[in-house]
């Protein structure tokens, strides 16, 4: 039986530059950064309060994608089309200020919706991600 | 920002898949990998609904 979600993916262009991004930026820790001997890297990060969560941050360019495949994805993440997921936080229009005054860059500020409020981030790969405040926080 | 404090204070709590198809993709992770649905559908403006 599947218990949960325990890995989930991001691909990324430069993975030294995204482990600063996820740790210096977002506040992430680096989960493991262990190298194979085909040079293969298995990089992943997580949030501290979710220790149970790990992302991996893998590199487009690596040996799992053919040139094609990976020229791809670089048109995709260039188009800012891939979305990571929700990040959930207690205060979207606090985070959007910290984040945004650390370099983070938002397609658009904080906004109320049904659910709650909302922005919109990128990782420095060109990931999207939802920052949400959910209502009833 | 002080990194010590997460900016993401409660963590990822929706991860995002591509789908063809929504309504075969629902049923495939409820029937086949057992997953149960999460809440009423709901629907609202900004992102054309959502079930």
């Amino acid at each position: 039986m599947i218990q949960k979600l325990s890995y989930m993916q991001l691909y990324v262009v430069d993975q030294d530059a995204s482990r600063d991004f996820y740790v210096e930026k977002l506040g992430f820790e680096v989960r493991t950064d262990a190298r194979m001997e085909n040079g293969f890297r298995w990089l992943t990060v997580g949030p501290k309060s979710q220790p149970d969560l790990q992302i991996i941050l893998m590199k487009i360019d690596g040996p799992n994608l053919d040139s094609d495949t990976a020229g791809t994805l670089r048109g995709l993440l260039e188009k800012g089309v891939l979305c990571g997921g929700v990040l959930e936080t207690s205060d979207c229009r606090q985070d959007y200020e910290d984040l945004k005054a650390n370099g983070v860059e938002f397609s658009s500020p904080p906004v109320e919706r049904f659910y709650g409020i909302e922005a919109v981030m990128k990782d420095n790969s060109g990931n999207w991600f939802s920052l949400t405040e959910r209502k009833g926080n | 920002m002080d990194t010590n404090n997460e900016a993401v204070s409660n963590g990822l709590a929706l991860v995002s898949i591509p789908v063809r198809d929504q309504e075969k993709s629902k049923r495939f992770y409820h029937e086949v990998l057992g997953f149960p649905s999460r809440g009423k559908p709901i629907s609202g403006p900004g992102r054309g609904g959502s079930s």
